[in-house]
C-alpha cells in the first residue's frame, strides 16, 4: 500500500504546492513511484507548477464522476518517469466531491504507487478535512513567520483528531542569516513550540522566486533549496518509513509524584 | 517579549477552546468507567480540561461518593 501524505498548512502561500512538487520529484529520484494529487479543487495550481497543464485530457473530477478511468487521468512527468500527477482543472459544475469519493480514487492508486502526495488547499474548512481524511500521514508546511506559525499550530491541533501515523513539520523560506541574528525563530525552537517532529527546513530561494515567474520550470531548481528538498525526501523515505511515531495511549509512561 | 515567547503565548492561547460539548462527552465516558468502581451519580462527577503554561492539555476529574464498589475486586 502507498504512503498517503497530505501536505497541509492552514495558511495559503507558504509553499504547499511547491513542496508537494519538489518533494514528489525528489522521492521519485530515489526510485520511488510517486503520484501527486491536486485536491485544491477550483484553485488548482499544481498543473502549472509542474508544467503539465497542456497535457491534461481528463482530471480528478472526471475520474470521480466516471467519465474516465483513474489511470486515464494520470499525467506522467516529462522530467522523471516515476513521477505522475493527478490534476484537477475542472472548476465548474463540480458539485460536492465527498471524502468517500476521493478515498475511492486513492484506493485505486494504492497498488501502483509507493507515495501518494496530496496537495491540500489552504483553510480549515471541508476541503481541508476531505484531504486529511484520505491520508495516513501529514506534513505541515509553514514559514517562520508569526501568522503562518499560528495557523500551523491550529492545524496541528485539528490533525490530532485523525488517526494519522505521523505528523511532521517542514519549515520553508528559512533565512539562516536572520536566524543567527535572532530576528527569526530557529527551526528547532519552532518545532519545539509546535510540539512537532521537524522533518526538514527549506531555505528562502531566489531561484524558486525566479523560476516561479514562469510555468513548469521549477524542476530546473539547482541551488541549496533543491539540496534541502533532496534531504527532506531522504528523511521521509529512509528514516521514517511508516514508523508510527504517535504513542499508543496504552504505552504512555505515567509520570508519578 | 521576544519572538519565541510571543509565539508560545499565541499558540497556548489558541489551544483554549469552547469545551462544553467535549466536556459533556468526556464526562459521560468517565462516568461509565467510574460507576463500575464507585457508587456514584452523574451529578457527583465533574471533569475539566485546562491548558497549562507549557501548552499541555490537563484533564482534571473530581468524583465524590459515599461508597466504593469493592465486591469482585477482593479475590
Ligand atoms: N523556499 C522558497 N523560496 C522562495 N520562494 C518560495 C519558496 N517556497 C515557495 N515560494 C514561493 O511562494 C509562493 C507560494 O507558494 P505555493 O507553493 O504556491 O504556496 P501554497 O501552495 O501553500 O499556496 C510561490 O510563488 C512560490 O514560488
Ligand atoms: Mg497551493
Amino acid at each position: 500500500m502507498a504512503r498517503r501524505i497530505v501536505i497541509t498548512s492552514g495558511k495559503g502561500g507558504v509553499g504547499k504546492t511547491t513542496c508537494s512538487y519538489l518533494l514528489g520529484l525528489n522521492l521519485a529520484k530515489l526510485d520511488a513511484r510517486v503520484v501527486i494529487l491536486d485536491v485544491d479543487i477550483g484553485l488548482n495550481n499544481l498543473d502549472v507548477v509542474a508544467g503539465i497543464d497542456t497535457k491534461i485530457n481528463y482530471d480528478l473530477i472526471d475520474a470521480i464522476q466516471n467519465r474516465c478511468r483513474v489511470r486515464q487521468a494520470l499525467v506522467q512527468s516529462s522530467v522523471c518517469s516515476r513521477l505522475y500527477f493527478l490534476p484537477c482543472v475542472n472548476s465548474y459544475s463540480v458539485g460536492r466531491v465527498t471524502s468517500e469519493a476521493l478515498s475511492a480514487i486513492l484506493r485505486e492508486l494504492d497498488i501502483s504507487f509507493d507515495y501518494i502526495i496530496i496537495d491540500c488547499p489552504a483553510g480549515i474548512g471541508f476541503e481541508f478535512h476531505r484531504a486529511v481524511f484520505c491520508a495516513n500521514e501529514a506534513i505541515i508546511v509553514t514559514t517562520p513567520h508569526m501568522i503562518a506559525l499560528r495557523d500551523a499550530g491550529k492545524v496541528a491541533n485539528l490533525l490530532s483528531g485523525y488517526t494519522l501515523g505521523q505528523i511532521g513539520l517542514v519549515i520553508n523560506r528559512v533565512r539562516n542569516d536572520f536566524v543567527s541574528r535572532k530576528m527569526m525563530i530557529s527551526p528547532e525552537e519552532i518545532a519545539n513550540s509546535l510540539k512537532l517532529t521537524l522533518l526538514g527546513t527549506i531555505r528562502e530561494s531566489n531561484e524558486i522566486t525566479a523560476l516561479s515567474c514562469s510555468a513548469g520550470e521549477l524542476f530546473k531548481l539547482n541551488d541549496s533549496a533543491m539540496g534541502d528538498f533532496c534531504a527532506l525526501a531522504k528523511t521521509i523515505h529512509y528514516n521514517m518509513a511508516s514508523k508510527p511515531n504517535r504513542e499508543n495511549f496504552l504505552d504512555i509512561k505515567i509520570k508519578r509524584g | 517579549m521576544n519572538n519565541l515567547n510571543r509565539l508560545n503565548q499565541i499558540l497556548i492561547n489558541d489551544k483554549y477552546f469552547d469545551p462544553t460539548r467535549f466536556n459533556e462527552l468526556l464526562e459521560i465516558e468517565v462516568y461509565k468507567v467510574l460507576s463500575h468502581y464507585m457508587d456514584i451519580t452523574r451529578e457527583q462527577i465533574s471533569t475539566k480540561v485546562e491548558v497549562d503554561v507549557e501548552g499541555n492539555y490537563v484533564f482534571k476529574c473530581k468524583a465524590k461518593c459515599n461508597r466504593l464498589k469493592v465486591v469482585g475486586l477482593l479475590k
